[in-house]
């Protein structure tokens, strides 16, 4: 589904972060916005996500204005930095949360968790312990956790950082196809040029989205 | 453009639970504040004060009871921080069993160890300073272990190897490198144990013998047995004074480091130092186990041999008061009003001080939990009789006065438990289930809800123990009718005979052992799903 974002302001500690900020993504692309730590990227992730209310700023959804929906309405995935996989559930729990929130039958939850785990390369892995993952496990599940519900627009929030070298680009490539495969419209943030490269079919950086003040 | 409200889950629990406060603060001003009002009122007239340090009597009990706490304090440390080095620093077969057994004596009632003390020493030195300050050490080397282990655990072995690749000798090592980063924590352990010893009153009962009186027994004296409340008020006003001094000293203060175990294994060391080791932790053990060991086996042995006439005898109905039954009966009733009470409280507190965005209202929060702290369970008790005895707060006669003093007491424990694991919760779980559908009521059920049930399993438990085991506040509070174990030991106490003494030990061998069963089977409950938050990926 097609994002729109128009004039997003935020203010951070009483000093503008994000000013006047455009941001479009066609239906099914995968953009990457490119900036340094510090620069406001996450904040303009959350925004869309509604975990942060901007100071000013529209978003639109498709045909939907969801400027004022409430996150847990807005049917936006996330994978958040650090997993923030649900340390007191299984493996399985936590991929088929979301379908819980949307009260899916048992049955569908359970094809549907067998299926994002085989798409992320981690079948069988509906018993596991969270603490048990490896980093780039924990990833993978996250990533599945987050497509599982099917949202309309997916955000990756540096989803790879902290992944050794070897591993992160390998997953890189991982990412995209998943994505691809789920024709899903997607927002990456990263500091990281190779994996914007690797990941996203057009990459923007986060300053040129503003207008210079 | 307009401004639009913030709806953040956090923000949303704030504006939910921002009225739930009113209640705690409620309580604590009422249960607190207003009984320390009044005891300061009573206490701190010209002619109360002039009594206090004009008679002889009260300044040797106060200096007394300053003397005995410190060398207590200076003892448990010689004992309680190589417990704590060993149990932190070393990795052994039943390392875990022997940090369980030395915890044993922090779940047991002070007047339970008193007696367990008597079992085993001999008659002529069952009361007086010496064993006293053997209770204290027994008591609290518990305390030292849970507030400096955690912190001697997380030191690196890297800065001891630095230290040593520049020429550190091992015992410059310790003096240059790990004293000073473990020295805060000892501070504030040792804080906590001159408080425990200083405001001693169970053990200090049955154990210091009529000669050598502390604040708190003498408080109880003149308040119960001589009917002077004045003098009773002026005496824990002096030591309110006294404890609230050595708590602003030894404040806690927080710089815990990262959180990860290094051991080294036993058989790593030098030969010497295993040697020391390993007999410093048969020593431990044979400390703690040796006087319950002794408790239990009185109540089976009133004279010569084996027999159950003492169980018998505590079971029977007699003319003097309830039998174990009824005892146990009028503890457990009261343990379970005030678990519900404290649990209750420390929570709403906790969820204020964890979801606040208001700094005032997260201080008042943390302040109002700790406030019942600064008093001891006796003075607590006294500030009760003195503040509702008169309308319109006249409750002398009420049954819940008692399990909302236990409640009072437990309070600071249950939120000291509840509040940092309710904060420890990264935010970012709400947020991620958020934005898998989750509308804030769902999220506070999947997230916080979850994640609390281990630390509240921990409370309640912690808070039934304290209640049980309760004896401060209850022997000023008893009244006919209604007597706990451990008014039912307190009044044997004082009665001679084979008898008497031998049910005493029935009713402090049950109430030892239904805190251990407490605390093993709060501990397993929860165990099973075990939440480790630290371990949890950053």
């Amino acid at each position: 589904m097609r994002l729109a974002c128009h004039g997003i302001a935020l203010d951070y500690d009483g000093r503008p972060l994000l000013n006047d900020l455009d941001l479009e993504v066609e239906s099914g692309e995968i953009v990457a916005v490119l900036g340094p730590s510090g620069s406001g990227k996450s904040s303009l992730l959350r925004i869309i996500a509604g975990l942060v209310v901007p100071a000013a700023g529209t978003v639109r959804l498709g045909d939907r204005d969801i400027t004022t929906t409430p996150p847990h309405r807005r049917g936006v995935g996330m994978v958040f930095q650090s997993g923030q996989l649900f340390p007191h559930m299984s493996v399985g729990d936590n991929v088929s949360y979301g379908l819980r929130m949307k009260k899916t039958v048992k049955h569908d939850r359970a094809v549907r968790v067998a299926e994002m785990l085989s798409l992320v390369h981690l079948s069988g892995f509906e018993m596991r312990r969270v603490d048990t993952l490896s980093g780039g496990e924990a990833t993978r599940v996250a990533l599945a956790r987050a497509l599982a519900p099917q949202p309309s627009l997916l955000l990756l929030d540096e989803p790879l950082t902290g992944l050794d070298r070897d591993l992160h680009d390998d997953l890189a490539t991982q990412v995209r196809t998943v994505l691809k495969g789920a024709g899903i419209t997607s927002v990456l943030v990263t500091h990281d040029n190779d994996e914007a490269r690797t990941v996203a079919d057009r990459i923007v950086c986060l300053s040129d989205l503003m207008t210079p003040r | 453009m307009e401004r639009r409200r913030a709806v953040t889950t956090l923000q949303h629990y704030a504006r939910s639970t921002r009225w739930l406060a009113i209640a705690p603060l409620a309580v604590v001003v009422l249960f607190v504040i207003w009984p320390s009002v009044a005891l300061l009122s009573r206490g701190l007239t010209v002619e109360a004060l002039g009594d206090l340090f004009g008679a002889s009597t009260m300044r040797t009990t106060l200096w007394f009871t300053f003397w005995q706490a410190t060398a207590s304090t200076l003892f448990t440390l010689i004992v309680g921080l190589p417990a704590a080095g060993v149990l932190s620093r070393l990795e052994f077969r039943g390392r875990n069993l022997l940090r369980a057994v030395t915890l044993v004596p922090f779940v047991l009632p002070t007047l339970v160890v008193g007696l367990a003390l008597t079992a085993v020493l001999p008659g002529s030195l069952d009361t007086g300073v010496i064993p006293l300050i053997l209770a204290h050490v027994f008591l609290n080397i518990a305390v030292v272990v849970r507030i400096v282990g955690p912190h001697w655990e997380s030191l690196p072995d890297t800065y001891g190897d630095a230290a040593s690749t520049l020429g550190a000798s091992p015992r410059q090592l310790f003096l240059t490198i790990t004293w000073p980063l473990v020295r805060s924590s000892v501070v504030a352990a040792s804080g906590v144990v001159y408080l425990f010893c200083f405001t001693t009153y169970g053990a200090a009962r049955v154990l210091a013998g009529p000669q050598h009186p502390v604040s708190e027994t003498e408080i109880y004296r003149y308040a119960v047995l001589v009917g002077d409340l004045p003098r009773a008020s002026a005496m824990a006003v002096a030591q309110l004074v006294l404890v609230g001094a050595v708590l602003l000293l030894t404040a806690r203060r927080s710089n815990r480091m990262s959180h990860s175990a290094q051991r080294r294994r036993l058989n790593d060391l030098r030969r010497s130092s295993r040697v020391a080791a390993i007999t410093f932790a048969v020593v431990l053990v044979t400390l703690v186990c040796l006087p319950i060991a002794g408790m239990v086996l009185r109540s089976f042995r009133p004279a010569e041999g084996f027999s159950l006439a003492s169980w018998r005898a505590a079971f029977t109905n007699t003319t003097a008061g309830a039998n174990a039954l009824d005892a146990l009966i009028a503890s457990l009733r009261i343990a379970i009003v005030a678990t519900v009470v404290a649990v209750a409280l420390g929570l709403v507190l906790a969820m204020t001080e964890a979801y606040t965005q208001s700094s005032f209202l997260r201080r008042l929060a943390g302040g109002l939990a700790a406030t019942p702290a600064m008093i001891s369970a006796v003075v607590l008790g006294l500030g009760f009789i003195l503040a509702f005895r008169t309308a319109p707060t006249d409750w002398r006669g009420s049954w819940w006065l008692l399990p909302v003093a236990h409640a009072m007491v437990a309070l600071p424990l249950v939120s000291r438990t509840l509040a940092p694991a309710l904060q420890s919760i990264p935010n970012g779980y709400r947020e991620a289930a958020t934005l898998l559908g989750a509308s804030p009521g769902r999220v506070w059920r999947d997230i916080d809800a979850a994640l609390l049930r281990r630390p509240l399993a921990a409370a309640a438990s912690l808070s039934a123990t304290i209640s049980l085991g309760e004896f401060g506040a209850s022997s000023l509070l008893s009244r006919r009718g209604n007597e706990t174990m451990t008014m039912a030991m307190g009044r044997l106490l004082g009665r001679p005979g084979e008898i008497a003494q031998g049910q005493v030990f029935v009713l402090a061998t049950m109430l030892a052992a239904m805190c251990v069963a407490l605390t093993v089977v709060a501990d397993t409950i929860a165990g099973d799903k075990r939440v480790r938050l630290n371990r949890a990926r950053p």
